[in-house]
């Protein structure tokens, strides 16, 4: 069925074929860059706060006001701000790599929101556990809060790159490539609604199967 | 084992200074089941958190195996504490992992060798009778289940004592029980110095050797078990004794007797403690001073193998020799007598 589909949407018709390929190629990629920053920064948020492993006020002050500001723009203001940013790391500010740069900002502070919130849902008594055993704070952090976690974290990954499919189309709109560029140059500027409501139905198909996974993993992993 | 010195823990926040306990001083000698009892609020948790320093003491030293923990520097004190194993009132197993890796998890943290972390955790998993639950998850455990996992996972790194924090009070009397029979064959057999915290006397008779009272952040009072709960002295100790060997008596005859079916006689609580229960006592009371005794309630229990016996009795008879009947039983030593309801009062 759902090849099917997809064969339909897809068959004689490259532009879209690539532009799927374009828009999964950032969103994952800005993804995972996105974590790489993002999760130590959630992470970081919650651990030097007060009474918790790591106490810092200073250092605690510091990481949320990074997810505050950066959480409070809006995405299509950030992505024009970050234009001449994104010029001096790729050297261009137009294509799918171009846009994985400010997808990446983006994503850091949603990501490292996510992450704050999963990890605070962990039960106090666990690390505490784990001090009485001698674990160091690294341990405490990988071995129990972010295991431990790890449903949570699953589902608000899904989400992330739910929204970031959604920021992608923006991106695309002024000319990062993807299918949201696809939808306004043909379906929008060329009038040629066909491939208009083939992108959307690409993007929707996209984003179910995305949830649709997500949820089956964090299910698969939730022990509890 | 742990020596404690003028420990004192104050929390100061935002709305002032509470004082959970100050001038703690007890030496728990190697080998013992060391209880520590006391009401709700009476600084318990805080205490034994203070042991292995999860909470700072404000004052005082806690000398642990030769080794003040109070000064160590934090890598330092993080490797003594691989040698205190912890369990809690609501076991804090990892959801994540299975049974047998919740017990590997201390040994992970010690860097043991896989093959030799896999060996350890089968037999911990055999001391605590939970070989089959090993590729368990703890929500798939009762709660018993899950107590034992949190034994063998305090066990792991052979720790010199074991801390448990109220360790029984979620389970219900059976399990209780079963877990209590279960620190005790670890401390036979393992020789493990045990510290444990209750607001329940029973869990104090069935296994501790020494008990403190703990009473609004100091203790009132402690000693051998079975010289505490023959003799107390303090008010808070005494009513948590008569709690547990009161536990069957009915209502009506500890209202003082008031609406009973007495008519002039004066009821009496005895209490007889060792040889003194398998005495004859009470019928030579009854042949000497020519008194009628009317035995309302007997209990006899057992407390660390020695004989612990409660009656009530009504006495009747001459008022003059029933006083001093009641002389001659509190001379009797291991005898405790206690007058509920002077007959001439009534
Ligand atoms: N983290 C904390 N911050 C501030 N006050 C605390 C903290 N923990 C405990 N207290 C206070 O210290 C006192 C002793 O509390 P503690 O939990 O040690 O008592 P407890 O004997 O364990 O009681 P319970 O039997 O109810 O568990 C209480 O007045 C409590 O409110
Ligand atoms: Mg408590």
């Amino acid at each position: 069925m759902m090849e099917e589909i997809i064969d339909f949407l897809l068959r004689g018709n490259d532009l879209l074929w690539s532009g799927t390929l374009e828009t999964l190629y950032m969103v994952f990629v800005s993804m995972i860059l996105g974590s790489l920053v993002g999760i130590p920064l959630g992470v970081g948020v919650v651990v030097t706060e007060d009474g918790n492993i790591l106490e810092s006020k200073g250092i605690n002050f510091i990481l949320s006001t990074i997810i505050n500001i950066t959480r409070s723009i809006p995405f299509i203001v950030l992505l024009v701000a970050l234009i001449p940013f994104t010029r001096f790391i790729v050297g261009t500010s137009i294509g799918t790599t171009a846009s994985i740069v400010p997808l990446t900002v983006g994503a850091i502070p949603f990501i490292g929101r996510i992450v704050e919130s999963a990890i605070k849902e962990v039960d106090g008594g666990v690390i505490e556990a784990a001090q009485s055993m001698g674990a160091t704070p690294w341990e405490i952090v990988t071995k129990v809060l972010l295991p431990e976690s790890l449903p949570t974290l699953v589902l608000g990954l899904t989400i992330t790159l739910i929204s970031l499919i959604g920021y992608s189309a923006i991106v695309g709109a002024i000319g990062g490539g993807g299918l949201g560029d696809i939808a306004i140059r043909y379906g929008y500027h060329r009038y040629q609604t066909d491939i208009m409501i083939k992108t959307i139905i690409l993007l929707v198909v996209m984003v179910q199967l995305i949830q649709h996974f997500g949820n089956l993993l964090a299910r698969k992993l939730d022990r509890s | 084992m742990i020596e404690i010195i003028n420990l004192k823990k104050v929390y100061s926040g935002s709305s002032g200074d509470i004082l959970a306990f100050e001038d703690i001083n007890l030496n728990i000698e190697k080998g013992q089941i060391f209880g520590i009892i006391g009401p709700s609020g009476a600084g318990k948790s805080s205490l034994i958190r203070c042991l292995n320093l999860l909470e700072d003491p404000t004052e005082g030293q806690v000398i642990v195996d030769g080794i003040d923990l109070t000064t160590l520097p934090v890598q330092k004190l993080r490797e003594e504490r691989k040698s205190m194993g912890m369990i809690f009132q609501r076991f804090n197993l990892l959801k994540s992992r299975t049974v047998a890796s919740n017990v590997a998890f201390p040994m992970e943290i010690k860097a043991k060798k896989k093959s030799e972390i896999k060996e350890r955790v089968k037999e911990l998993l055999k001391l605590v009778g939970l070989e089959d639950k090993a590729d368990n998850y703890p929500s798939q455990l009762s709660g018993g289940q899950q107590q034992r996992v949190g034994i063998a996972r305090a066990l792991a790194n052979n720790p010199k004592v074991l801390l448990c924090d109220e360790s029984t009070s979620a389970l219900d009397p059976e399990t209780t029980h079963s877990i209590l029979d279960l620190l005790k064959k670890i401390n036979e057999e393992l020789g493990i110095t045990i510290l444990l915290i209750t607001h329940e006397m029973e869990v104090i008779k069935e296994i501790c050797t020494k008990v403190a009272v703990l009473d609004k952040g100091r203790i009132v009072e402690q000693g051998d078990v079975v010289q505490i709960f023959s003799n107390p002295q303090n008010p808070t100790t005494r009513k948590f004794i008569e709690r547990v060997v009161n536990a069957n008596i009915p209502d009506e005859l500890l209202a003082r007797g008031i609406d009973l079916d007495i008519n002039d006689g004066s009821l009496v609580r005895v209490s007889f403690v060792g040889v003194a229960a398998s005495k004859p006592i009470i019928s030579s009371l009854i042949h000497q001073y020519s008194l009628d005794a009317n035995i309302l309630y007997g209990n006899i229990d057992k407390i660390q193998g020695i004989s612990f016996g409660t009656l009530i009795i009504e006495l009747t008879g001459d008022k003059e020799q029933v006083s001093k009947g009641i002389k001659y039983l509190s001379s009797k030593e291991g005898v405790r007598v206690e007058v509920l309801n002077d007959g001439r009062n009534n």
